[in-house]
């Protein structure tokens, strides 16, 4: 048993480098799934607290990673099912108000940000998993614990909805 | 049609935006030197708790628009420096707000340059989840250097009942009669 | 993906660029980990015990009572005053700061109007 400890704080920074390392990642998840900073700030706060009760039962630096988004994810869909007093705002019904403004890399990012923050759910979270984390399905299927045909599907929905409305085949960057 | 304007007044109108208070854009830490050799400086933090006390002393029925607008506000902050002279300040000094206000959030929905006046404006918004949840003003004038900011929902009502009140009659910046402008400026809306 | 186009291939590679630039990992606030170190360490933190210090003679509370209510009133008093002072002073701020944003929103407008005029 000691030796697996000597093991794990061998694997693992301690926890303030963890959150140095990690921050960015874990409210990134957040506040790209919900486009709101506090409420992105306080899941992130809960996600760390929360490792830094479980830190001992993870096995690496790998491993940490792996729980953070599963935990960021998962803590994300739980408040935005919460917060369903505004309810996801269907694609067809974004405001095109905003695209009165100079059409910029910075309108363009924008836009595509609050299109993302209004998928399903789950659509989201696999997009932000896969565009932020870089991650392969095979690796989001993972951290969802959903089935790979379900992740891939979604993704392709989520991309059509996406291209259909940001309009991008039209843009040039 | 929409005109382009471009002001380069760099009015700062740090509206802070989060739920705590705290002021988003940060004045540059290079403003201190620049007061130092300003005028007049006025430096204005006005958290919701401080704003929530004035509130409750503003029962002037001058004070009434003042009143309504503060109410959902979660802060003011202003920093404003005047020069006795041009050029104290340059577009250094100003960039990193500009760069601050480049974030996901922000939309600039205003800006007026004009190389006539030698003055910029912008003025920003931030929205979160569809919401307005602050403003920035940013004023370059030859001599004075402004920056406000408005912590809670702004609207567009709001901008109306803050300009041309308060003190200032409405119309004191308008052109004199027969005056042909010379510059060309670029407005977003 | 199978029945794609190259052009529907080359749209998807455009809007997952994009969509790469706009999803970037984002920085939270900058007190954020002092925050968080606050949170855990009031988490952890053991309560604190009472000891039974306040075991004075009855008459020795009795005095004690007195001056903190002679204390509380003449304080309170000062308080109020202090408020008053305080609550003025920031009316005061309040009306700066808005008649500052007023007038430079006000210069933007007239930009606006007398270049639209033309």
């Amino acid at each position: 048993m000691a030796s697996n400890l000597a093991e794990v704080t061998k694997a693992i920074p301690d926890f303030t480098e963890l959150v140095e390392e990690h921050q960015a990642m874990v409210f990134g998840l957040a506040y790209h799934f919900l486009h709101d900073r506090s409420a992105a700030e306080e899941i992130a706060q809960d996600v760390f607290v929360e490792l830094h009760q479980h830190l001992d039962q993870l096995e690496s630096a790998e491993h940490v990673l792996f729980w953070l988004r599963r935990v960021t994810a998962n803590r994300c869909i739980d408040v935005s099912r919460r917060r369903k007093r505004r309810p996801e705002v269907p694609l067809e019904e974004l405001s095109d108000s905003a695209a009165s403004i100079v059409e910029t890399d910075f309108w363009l990012n924008e836009r595509l940000r609050r299109l993302v923050a209004s998928l399903p759910e789950k659509a989201r979270i696999i997009v932000l998993l896969r565009y932020q984390e870089d991650l392969e399905p095979v690796a989001i299927s993972q951290v969802l614990q959903i089935p790979l045909n379900t992740v891939k599907s979604h993704l392709q929905r989520a991309l059509i909805s996406l291209r259909h409305k940001a309009g991008v085949a039209e843009r040039k960057r | 049609m929409k005109l382009r304007f471009t002001l380069l007044s760099a009015i700062l109108v740090l509206v802070s935006v989060t739920a705590t208070g705290a002021q988003a854009i940060k004045v540059p830490e290079n403003w201190d030197r620049l007061a130092a050799k300003a005028d007049e400086v006025v430096n204005v933090t006005l958290d919701k708790k401080m704003l929530g006390l004035a509130s409750k002393f503003m029962d002037d029925e001058n004070d009434a628009a003042g009143k309504r607008v503060i109410s959902k506000l979660n802060g003011i902050y202003v920093r404003s420096l005047e020069f006795k002279n041009p050029g104290e300040f340059t577009a250094a000094d100003v960039e990193p707000i500009h760069a601050q206000l480049q974030g996901p959030e922000w939309a600039h929905i205003v800006s007026v340059n004009s190389k006539t006046e030698k003055e910029n404006v912008g003025i920003y918004i931030k929205t979160v989840n569809n919401q307005t949840v602050g403003m920035v003003i940013l004023a370059e004038e030859p001599t004075e250097l402004t920056f406000v900011q408005l912590d809670g929902p702004v609207n567009s009502e709001d901008l109306d009942e803050l300009s041309g009140n308060f003190g200032i009659p409405k119309g004191v910046h308008a052109a004199p009669p027969n005056k042909v402008p010379q510059s060309k400026a670029e407005v977003k809306k | 993906m199978t029945d794609h186009s190259q052009d529907d291939r080359l749209e998807d590679e455009r809007l997952e660029k994009a969509l790469r630039a706009a999803l970037l990992r984002q920085n939270p606030s900058e007190d954020f980990a002092s925050r968080l170190q606050t949170r855990i360490a009031q988490r952890t933190q053991p309560k604190q015990t009472v000891d039974s210090w306040w075991a004075l003679p009855r008459m020795g509370w009795a005095v004690v009572g007195v001056m903190c209510v002679g204390i509380a009133i003449g304080g309170a008093k000062y308080e109020q005053h202090r408020r008053e002072a305080e609550g003025q002073a920031a009316r005061q701020q309040v009306l700066v700061a808005l008649r500052i944003a007023g007038a430079k929103i006000q210069l933007a407008q007239s930009r606006v109007q007398r270049l639209s005029e033309h």
